[in-house]
């Protein structure tokens, strides 16, 4: 196997060529030019220009404005999906702790994270480590177990979200994950599983969740 | 441009020397209009750029070198079409990179070479010539006037300045209409299936005319048209401003 | 001179199925339409192709700098390399693993960089159960064709097609609706996720510096396929490696934009080393090398833009031969205007031969290329270096010919004997009555120009007296 390696590496070497031209540097840019678009929006101008590139990609938004509205929410979502089960990933109950026991007291089976249990729940529910305005995306990180397979394997992924979590661009995004100490896995989610591969007629809801909610929490979950 | 040139020397593509001279006709004409004294050096023969397309450079260079002796001497050069001007402006350098005199005398000469509808609406300044032509025209964007020389709006200038004309736009102006030279009688079944869909486009802006910037796609266009039994015309951009309505061989 | 041929049998099939003409119309006007509308939204689009450009020549500049740190990154975040001249050499790593690791149920997510090689017959042979995931992919490897578009690799495929095709091979009762049949697959697909021992992927970008991995998708299929099973093979072309998080922004946005005229797609995954919780991603993460012709095209100081191809597929969408011809017409794995230069550079010019003849050169490619190859120049080089191939004599004689044309009086002569050619063979309505069947098929019945009464070159014009 070595001598492959070092066959490979020698014919790329000796394509080193005369007439090359020049060669660029190392990027001396920032990640802040490459986002060129409005980079100066308040936080509401980041949180509604959110919303609307996430509904126009077929998620569903909604603002919980204190803890009683979140539950509200959850409630709505629960009746018309939690039949199999939820599955809290620990993002999810960093961010409101009080979720596991909310569940229970609304008699919704809860599910550990992980395999083999999460493949048969309806509901998946993490926090998002960023929000990104630019494409409607949210990232979910595998800082902790659960996260990757509550926000793929259930038909129903719903992401809580904070207001420090978003940023506009996709350069800002990447740099963020960038400085992350210890990378590991990370997934950008922009709205539903989606394909157009028979005579081009979209249909959604494919590998992955066919719905996706993003829940931002408009208050200090944790004051 | 400060610096206009009184005397332009015409080149006249091949094709339509020898398919459409009612273009070379036309082009002079319209010059003349702009104000400008008109030559056109007999000795001209063709840019190459057929050779040229089919990777045959030696042959390229013998005419290349030709058409830079025919025009050196011109104070400016003008060209109904932008595929030959482009051939002298991008390829003319990569035909003689091995040659450094005659890189140098193409190049220069290249600077003064222009596509007619960048020639007067750029150069000279002037948008209308007078003419008139009623009718409804659409334009067609030919690929190498649009994609190599980026060449829009001069046609669009001119055509809107023509007294009678009602000018509008098909839904795809820019796709290329199937001629590519060889292309045309070697892939004759592709090039007509491209042709066919131009017309069509053509056709449902209710246009009486199809007005082209090269000769190259005009003989495409025209040939297909026979094909179709419809009163749409195809008819070089020159012969519009030169205010005519005739036929090929007015 | 030229006679029909197989490429020429092949075009005239595609340009008489007249729902390949439909599909490939409506797949590359979709796509056109949706890249237009988000590209006028931004401001900066082509300082975007600009960088993402020099993003990739920085890597192919010095790969050799980069291909090893990306090997150390990865090695470091807990991943295995491994080095593959040849697509042989790539298949055998994989049947070599799956032995000492007992893998026998593959799910593979769509890698053109796997089709390349052909690895699935080869790996099916050996035993291993093979399943494409990519709905499209999964279409075709029912039926047993080739892809023929890069990103709707089905798209030639009627609903009705579909339907009966899994009626047969699935066993499912007939339905041509696309939800339907698209909730089968994912039913079915489904639990071989969850069960499957190997999931083999390609990659689109690979960072050096950290040794993350950037895997795009819409459907999940990539993300089951890399988190799922307990070993995930991935698979890249030497030239996908990207130098840091920088570039990979930039590359990041364009790629997306320039393919479908998404932001981003569904799914963007960055992997970073084998998973680091059990059940949350493989044990064991391997990344195969894969040189094939990328060091022969980096030696050619032409050709060697072409490794910057990102595999958007714009070129295809823009290219008006494509439209018609479909990706079953090309000789090789890639078409459109890429896979012309490509297959020219990287399968020699015999095999490009009469795809690098069938353009119109009008462009429209060079144009959209969000890394920008020059691509219509890159096709007349390959017409240069294949009309250096032509034998000395005819060669020589089409010189003289040229010679004689660039002069007046040869020029004259030969006005003269198309006028008379052109006389003897086309009627006044442009029908060939006459005709060599053989040259270029001018049989007759086909139309052909006929030259004016008089050449310009004959009038009167002298030039003004003014």
């Amino acid at each position: 196997m070595t001598g492959v390696r070092e066959k490979i590496l020698a014919r790329v070497r000796s394509a080193r060529l005369s007439k090359q031209g020049a060669v660029p540097a190392e990027s001396e840019s920032d990640f802040r030019d490459l986002g060129r678009e409005e980079t100066q929006y308040s936080d509401e101008e980041l949180r509604e220009l959110f919303a609307q590139r996430w509904q126009a990609l077929g998620g569903i938004w909604h603002q919980a404005a204190d803890p009683l509205n979140l539950k509200e929410i959850l409630k709505n979502i629960l009746e018309k999906n939690g039949e199999g089960g939820v599955t809290v990933a620990p993002s999810a109950l960093n961010l409101v702790p009080e979720l596991d026991e909310f569940l229970r007291s609304q008699s919704v089976k809860t599910s550990a994270p992980g395999r083999p249990e999460t493949a048969e729940s309806s509901v998946g529910v993490t926090g998002a480590f960023l929000a990104v305005a630019y494409s409607g995306s949210l990232v979910v990180l595998d800082h902790e177990p659960g996260e990757l397979t509550a926000s793929l394997l259930p038909p129903v992924h719903l992401a809580l979200l904070r207001g420090k979590s978003l940023v506009f661009s996709l350069s800002q995004a990447v740099e963020r994950l960038g400085l992350e100490p210890r990378p590991g896995r990370a997934v950008f989610i922009s709205g539903p599983s989606r394909t157009a591969d028979i005579e081009l007629t979209l249909v959604l809801g494919v590998h992955g969740p066919r719905e996706v909610h993003a829940v931002f929490l408009d208050y200090d979950p944790r004051p | 441009m400060t610096d206009q040139p009184r005397q332009i020397h015409l080149f006249l593509p091949c094709l339509a020397d020898l398919f459409y001279p009612v273009i070379g006709r036309a082009s002079i004409k319209v010059l003349q209009r702009a104000g400008l004294k008109v030559v056109y050096p007999r000795e001209q023969t063709c840019c190459g750029q057929w050779a040229f397309n089919m990777g045959r450079h030696g042959a390229a260079r013998a005419m290349a070198r030709h058409w830079v002796r025919v025009f050196e001497s011109a104070p400016a050069v003008a060209c109904p079409s932008g595929s030959c001007v482009l051939t002298v402006r991008r390829h003319y350098p990569e035909l003689f990179k091995n040659e450094s005199d005659w890189k140098a005398r193409a190049q220069a000469l290249a600077a003064r070479t222009f596509e007619l509808t960048d020639f007067l609406v750029n150069v000279i300044g002037v948008t209308d010539l007078g003419a008139v032509f009623p009718g409804r025209a659409v334009l067609h964007d030919s690929c190498h006037p649009l994609r190599g020389l980026g060449i829009k709006e001069e046609p669009r200038s001119l055509l809107r300045a023509v007294r009678g004309l009602e000018l509008v736009e098909m839904a795809e102006p820019e796709t290329c209409c199937g001629f590519g030279g060889a292309f045309m009688a070697r892939y004759a079944p592709l090039s007509r299936a491209m042709a066919m869909e131009k017309i069509d486009q053509a056709l449902e802006t209710g246009a009486d005319h199809l007005v082209l910037t090269e000769p190259g796609c005009l003989l495409n266009l025209d040939s297909a048209l026979k094909d179709r039994p419809v009163s749409l015309k195809a008819v070089h951009l020159v012969q519009v401003l030169a205010g005519r309505s005739g036929s090929k061989n007015d | 001179m030229t006679k029909p041929n197989l490429f020429d049998l092949n075009l005239d099939r595609a340009l008489r199925n007249r729902f390949l003409q439909l599909a490939l119309k409506r797949a590359t006007g979709a796509f056109k339409d949706l890249r237009s509308g988000i590209i006028n939204d931004l401001e900066n689009f082509e300082e975007l192709r600009q960088r993402a450009k020099e993003a990739k020549d920085r890597v192919l500049g010095r790969l050799d700098h980069y291909l090893t740190r990306l090997e150390a990154s990865v090695t470091q975040a807990g991943g295995r390399v491994f080095w593959a001249s040849t697509g042989d050499e790539v298949a055998r790593y994989i049947l070599t693993l799956a032995r000492a690791k007992g893998l026998k149920s593959v799910v593979k997510g769509k890698s053109m960089t796997t089709e390349e090689i052909g690895l699935n017959p080869v790996l099916e042979q050996a035993g291993l159960e093979v399943l494409e995931t990519d709905l499209g992919e999964y279409i075709i490897q029912l039926v047993g064709e080739r892809p023929s578009h890069l990103i709707v690799p089905a798209v030639h495929k009627t609903r009705e097609e579909t339907a009966r095709l899994f009626q047969k091979k699935l066993g499912l009762a007939y339905t041509d609706r696309p939800e339907e049949l698209t909730r089968a697959v994912r039913d079915r697909l489904r639990g071989r996720f969850l069960s499957a021992d190997l999931g083999v992927t390609g990659v689109n970008f690979a960072v050096a510096e950290t040794g993350t991995l950037v895997l795009l998708e819409n459907e999940g299929n990539i993300r089951m396929s890399s988190t799922l099973p307990r070993i995930h093979v991935a698979v890249m072309g030497l030239e996908k490696v990207v130098a840091d998080f920088r570039d990979l922004a930039v590359l990041l946005q364009i790629l997306p934009i320039s393919a479908t005229g998404q932001r981003l797609p569904s799914y963007v995954s960055f992997i970073t080393g084998p998973g680091r919780h059990p059940g949350e991603g493989p044990e064991e993460l391997h990344l195969i090398l894969y040189d094939g012709y990328r060091t022969k095209v980096l030696a050619d100081p032409d050709f060697r833009q072409v490794l910057r191809c990102l595999r958007c597929g714009a070129c295809l969408n823009f290219c008006p031969v494509y439209r018609r011809i479909g990706g079953h017409t090309y000789p090789w794995t890639y078409s459109g205007p890429i896979g012309v230069v490509l297959t020219a550079a990287a399968r020699g010019l015999e095999e490009a031969r009469d795809i690098v003849g069938a353009s119109t050169l009008c462009r429209a490619c060079g144009q959209v290329c969000p890394v920008m190859i020059d691509l219509p120049e890159l096709i007349l080089e390959a017409r240069r270096r294949l009309a250096e191939q032509t034998p000395a004599g005819p060669a020589r004689a089409f010189d003289l010919a040229a010679h004689c044309l660039a002069t007046p009086a040869g020029f004259d002569l030969a006005a003269r004997g198309l006028s008379a050619a052109a006389g003897a063979m086309i009627d006044r309505q442009g029908l060939v009555r006459r005709g060599p069947e053989k040259i270029w098929g001018l049989g007759e019945g086909r139309r052909l120009p006929r030259p004016a009464e008089e050449p310009f070159r004959r009038s009167l014009f002298k030039g003004d007296e003014k």
